[in-house]
């Protein structure tokens, strides 16, 4: 099924810089199973102003099995994101994958859960806790500090 | 082709390119986004390569089987779209005829001649798919029998609770059979409006004929399951056909006047059956179902009594009612030939 993700490859490059906004790329054209994406945070976030680097890992069964996407460990505050690890928990990722969708689909899946966290399936248990409690302002206030303080600026 | 050309023509150079773009397009499988090889069609009209769609079919062993395109359920095994195939062999043999030996088309082409013969390898040894289809079943629901989701291979009861709303882990708890379509409670398939409050009024035993109850439309409930309990098995097996009935009446709950005429009627249909040339009811049930017909037809009659209830009939069968038992137990032989009729002499009073 490899051929499937040389086919998106191919297609990226044909299409140029502007239909891909997130800069989606392979870590090494010769190796198509990793690949790196940048986020820019989404307006009206807490996010916003903070650009976010995102792994993405492309299985052997690809497109049967989706691609696994990862943020670096402790850089990304958010309630569907584990802190220590960077796994992200999104279900077009998982149980909702089909095959119709492609690596740049996974990666703006997970651009839009910047803007919409789902605090019903967390692995950041604080954040979620706080957004489902509505203290918008603690929630924001925690997420800046992490940002702050995070290596990625 | 008499229609094609003004077509084309209609359409303009231009246009007409962008039409052929758009059909080429349409051709391209969705998962491996090359020209479908072996193009098989799902039951929601989505068209996917054989190995493409065999691979996402058997990615998972206890999932319910989705459309990758829509996520409609794919409960039974998608055929071969002849035509598209046909398409696709001329596109391809095009191709072919412009392009050098060593070609990427030449390769798609043998490719495709490589996978049809798979398919049709695995359609005469009934493995198609990896035999996903074969080695599933479909859970089935029938109204008879209380509307409890069943497993299609071994009849265990299966739990919709069990299984949560997007089908992971459909396997029968029993033979462990991949179960392909979503189990839902049967209250909720139906869409029938059964309303689960008075399923829940009911006794075992009366439950079994709330379908025929249903039909009728409401409220005389212990009259109809008192008359229908011991004979149930006697109701014709078209549960589906039962099912589209009950929405005619199960809707709306009919008041006193209506619900009278409707059972008056019911029961002079009843008759006229007995009567037939086929029924040898002797003349005491006769003369007892008239008596039926009497208590009711002074119930309608009499408007300030309430609707004949539950209470109303309980009270009354030891004597003065006969209760459908009994009538049964005393003319066992017609009862069998007698209920097919009337299910559908009642359901066109509802209409």
């Amino acid at each position: 099924m490899s051929q499937r993700v040389l086919r998106e490859y191919r297609r990226l490059v044909a299409a140029g810089g502007a239909a891909n906004e997130s800069n989606l790329h392979p870590t090494d054209p010769a190796d198509l199973t990793h690949w790196e994406a940048t986020l820019e945070g989404p307006q009206g976030t807490p996010y916003e102003g903070h650009s976010f680097p995102l792994r993405v890992t492309v299985p052997d069964k690809y497109p049967t099995l989706p691609p696994s996407v990862c943020f670096p460990k402790r850089t990304m505050p958010h309630p569907n994101v584990k802190w220590d690890t960077g796994e992200v928990c999104l279900d077009t990722l998982a149980g909702g994958w089909t095959p119709v969708m492609d690596l740049q689909y996974a990666v703006m899946a997970v651009r839009r859960l910047l803007a919409e966290p789902n605090p019903e399936s967390p692995l950041n248990l604080e954040l979620a806790a706080l957004s489902r409690l509505g203290d918008h302002k603690a929630y924001d206030g925690i997420i800046k500090y992490r940002l702050a303080h995070s290596s990625i600026k | 082709m008499t229609r094609v050309k003004p077509i084309c023509d209609a359409l303009g150079k231009k246009r007409f390119k962008k039409v052929c773009e758009n059909l080429l397009e349409c051709c391209v499988c969705t998962i491996c986004h090359e020209l479908m090889s072996v193009p098989m069609m799902v039951e929601c009209g989505h068209n996917y390569c054989y190995t493409c769609l065999k691979h996402w079919l058997t990615s998972n062993e206890n999932t319910v089987l989705k459309c990758p395109d829509c996520r409609s359920v794919v409960s039974h095994p998608p055929n071969m779209n002849m035509f598209l195939d046909h398409q696709l062999k001329y596109i391809l043999e095009m191709l072919v005829k412009n392009a050098a030996p060593d070609s990427e088309w030449v390769a798609i082409l043998a490719q495709r001649d490589n996978d049809m013969t798979a398919y049709r390898r695995d359609a005469t040894s009934k493995n198609l798919f990896d035999g996903v289809f074969v080695n599933s079943t479909l859970a089935v629901t029938d109204m008879d029998d209380d509307g409890i989701p069943r497993c299609g291979n071994c009849h265990w009861e299966l739990d919709p609770d069990d299984v949560d709303d997007d089908g992971d882990d459909n396997v029968c708890p029993h033979c462990h059979f991949r179960i392909r379509n979503v189990i839902r409670p049967s209250r909720d398939t139906e869409g029938t409006g059964v309303p689960p409050a008075l399923a829940d009024d009911y006794s075992e035993g009366e439950y079994e004929s709330i379908t025929v109850e249903m039909q009728r439309g409401g409220n005389q409930r212990a009259s109809e399951s008192d008359y229908e309990s011991g004979s149930s098995e006697d109701r014709p097996r078209g549960s589906v056909y039962d099912l589209e009935a009950q929405d005619s009446g199960s809707g709306d709950e009919p008041h006193d006047d209506e619900m009278d005429s409707d059972l008056d009627s019911f029961i002079e249909n009843d008759e006229e059956e007995t009567d037939g040339p086929g029924s040898n009811d002797n003349d005491s049930t006769l003369g007892r179902r008239k008596r039926v017909y009497a208590v009711l037809d002074a119930d309608e009659s009499d408007s300030q009594q309430s609707s004949p209830d539950s209470d109303f009939y309980e009270h009354n069968s030891a004597d003065e009612f006969v209760s459908g038992d009994s009538l049964d137990e005393q003319s066992p032989d017609p009862t069998g030939r007698r209920r097919g009729p009337r299910v559908a002499l009642v359901l066109s009073d509802d209409e």
